[in-house]
């Protein structure tokens, strides 16, 4: 087992942003840095920390500003997602709690089975991941009028 | 457009006095409010989005602009009934509306359609040759132009290389744009204020002639003197959150709503407006989209060229027609099967995928309802439509086939690449709904026109059978759905509605 095998306690976002707003769903975002951990593993190996921070403070404003309606929607998938995938391959874990590799293996299996939900938390994750410059990079897009070469997290 | 103001930035005291307000600041919206400022009368657009100026958007990331200009940060579904797909339905909520955040293609409405809404529904004023002035005007103002083949992106290239292959014409599309470098993002605002949408076209030619256009503004209430309309008022918002604030009020003689075939339709049923002849909410048609992904074995690097520049209409008969297009690279790596490991090597074969969208000349079966105050939007479709699904995917992947794909990438949950043998072997016709990956940005029909007061919310001109002096001017009012992207039909619409009322005195 590696030093990454191992879970890490699932960070909580403070309660209020950098600016002193309100976090509206930290919990949320703390569920989906988790799943994402795992979405964007190779191995046992999870996407370097800077690059999962930079992801949960995209999803903590993108959350912040969409309607109720969606956080509830988004929620319910996260929730089915983080009960049904340790479920799915006899896990009685919670999600959090199983190593990366195991985690992957679960979400995959739930995504074969069940894949409404686990799409709508990728599409969320992917969406916002796939936006960080160095990943793009990573995977060859280089559209720069789709990702304009900014500091992430300078504002627009 | 320095001179959109916050409504968050008024005092609830402030009178605000108008000819006519314009509600919404969209296709329709602009083109009404544009039209009647420069025709003398006093106009006030109100938005409920934010004003996100272009030089800003420009600037944004896809996800940045999904939260800011997006209703529900472009995370609205219609609830799929019986066999039907999950529809995320996306729509701006910007000033500029959809018309800033669409890949620009302009088609006329189509022939066929016409001589439907003339003969079925009876309106002879919206027959082809009354039609085509509005039509030539609309092109004239916004400069529809064709997409020449050398700003086709290599993904769509491919598409008509496949099609032709098979013997189906492509068609190149005609869009909004002056000076379009290619740069395919042109769905989340042109970077280069090269799509001539209408927040840098109409709207900026309502405000020279005297309009005033507030953002942030949320109308809840039309205001009524006897059988005639008198204004609007509704709550200002604030905050990243949106929180509603203070209470806004808007003297008019006359109110257009033009707030798309979404929100009109839930304002005139909450003030009671057209809800006799049960047709408010109704009648939504969405043109269900589903987008095929091919890997190829060359690069194709899908977001170099014009993000939509070639069709196929070659299944008209089927009810298919055909559109290329492009998604960000989050999008195209979200819809491909696969978590961690897996994931990872597909989304590095992403600069060799390419995506054609296809889209349903539907047959409607949707719905907006308004459920204990909080919107619902239901679609159910058609026997016909749902049939028209498999065919769909089938001929896209054929055509990819045709073109040299190595796999092939339907909008089918769990459902991985798969290759010519595999397409032979899959009965697409088993898929079930709940199974299917589906899109549209085109809701239409929620307040139809038509000829009698039994079965449409607006008469042939627009105006509220109910309410003297309201008037629709938006995609809720097409009386059946057209097949076609509807940007400009919306506008020569809404363009034919500003004439009419440029005619009629203004109430006292």
């Amino acid at each position: 087992m590696t030093e990454r095998d191992v879970a890490d306690p699932p960070e909580r976002l403070p309660a209020h942003d950098p600016h002193g707003r309100q976090r509206d769903s930290p919990g949320l975002v703390r569920r989906l840095s988790v799943i994402a951990e795992a979405v964007f593993s190779v191995g046992d190996l999870g996407p370097p920390p800077e690059r999962l921070d930079w992801l949960r403070r995209e999803l903590d404003d993108f959350l912040s500003r969409a309607g109720g309606q969606t956080r509830l929607v988004l929620s319910l998938a996260v929730w089915a997602v983080w009960l049904l995938a340790p479920l799915s391959c006899g896990r009685f874990r919670s999600l959090a709690s199983l190593p990366i590799r195991e985690r992957a293996y679960a979400l995959s299996h739930l995504e074969d089975r069940f894949g409404a939900p686990v799409l709508a938390v990728k599409a969320l994750l992917c969406v916002h991941y796939y936006e960080h410059p160095d990943v793009a990079r990573e995977i060859g897009f280089d559209g720069q009028c789709l990702v304009p070469l900014r500091a992430p997290g300078a504002p627009p | 457009m320095s001179e959109v103001l916050s409504a968050s930035a008024l005092s609830a005291r402030e009178a605000l006095d108008a000819d006519v307000v314009v509600v919404g600041s969209g296709a329709g919206g602009a083109v009404v409010a544009a039209e009647l400022a420069e025709a003398g009368q006093r106009v006030i657009v109100v938005e409920e989005g934010a004003h996100v100026a272009p030089e800003r958007y420009a600037h944004m990331r896809p996800s940045e602009n999904m939260r800011h200009m997006w209703r529900d940060a472009g995370l609205t579904f219609a609830l799929g009934l019986g066999d039907t797909p999950m529809i995320n339905v996306m729509m701006g909520q910007c000033v500029g509306g959809s018309s800033v955040l669409t890949g620009g293609v302009c088609f006329r409405i189509p022939g066929s359609v016409m001589r439907e809404w003339s003969t079925q529904h009876g309106l002879q004023g919206l027959r082809e040759e009354a039609m085509t002035p509005y039509f030539e005007e609309v092109e004239r103002a916004i400069h529809v132009e064709e997409v020449p083949a050398e700003m086709r992106s290599r993904g769509s290239a491919l598409f008509v290389a496949g099609a032709q292959k098979l013997g189906y014409p492509v068609h190149p599309v005609r869009r909004n744009t002056r000076g379009c470098n290619g740069c395919g993002r042109c769905n989340f605002g042109c970077p280069h204020g090269a799509k001539l949408s209408v927040d840098v076209t109409y709207l900026p030619r309502a405000l020279a002639a005297g309009a005033r256009v507030f953002s942030d503004l949320r109308v809840d209430r039309v205001l009524r003197k006897g059988d005639r309309v008198a204004g609007v008022s509704g709550r200002a918002l604030t905050g990243s959150a949106r929180t509603p604030g203070s209470r806004l009020t808007i003297r008019a003689r006359r109110v257009v709503v033009a707030a798309g075939a979404f929100a009109s339709p839930l304002l005139l049923m909450r003030n009671g407006i057209g809800v006799r002849s049960g047709q408010v909410g109704r009648n939504l048609t969405v043109h269900p989209g589903f987008r095929v992904m091919a890997r190829f074995d060359e690069p194709v690097r899908g977001w170099q060229g014009a993000l939509q520049s070639v069709y196929l209409d070659a299944f008209e008969a089927e009810r298919i027609t055909m559109v290329g297009l492009f998604v960000p690279p989050g999008v195209l790596a979200a819809t491909m099967p696969g978590i961690g490991r897996a994931h990872v090597a597909r989304a590095r074969t992403i600069p060799n995928l390419a995506i054609f969208g296809g889209m349903i000349h539907d047959d409607g079966g949707g719905r907006i309802i308004d459920l204990f105050g909080r919107p619902l939007m239901t679609y159910r479709m058609s026997p016909r439509d749902r049939a028209a699904v498999p065919v769909l995917m089938r001929r896209m992947a054929e055509i990819y086939f045709a073109a040299g794909a190595r796999e092939v990438f339907l909008p089918v949950l769990g459902l991985g690449g798969i290759d010519a043998d595999d397409l032979a072997r899959i009965d697409l016709t088993r898929i079930k709904g709940r199974d299917l990956e589906c899109g549209s940005q085109h809701p239409l029909g929620t307040c139809r026109m038509g000829v009698n007061a039994a079965n449409s919310v607006v008469d042939p001109w627009g105006q509220a059978w109910d309410l003297r002096d309201l008037y629709v001017a938006d995609g809720s009012i097409l009386p059946s759905s057209l097949g076609v992207n509807p940007q400009q039909s919306i506008m020569s619409m809404a363009l034919r509605i500003a004439w009419h009322l440029r005619e009629q005195p203004l109430p006292g």
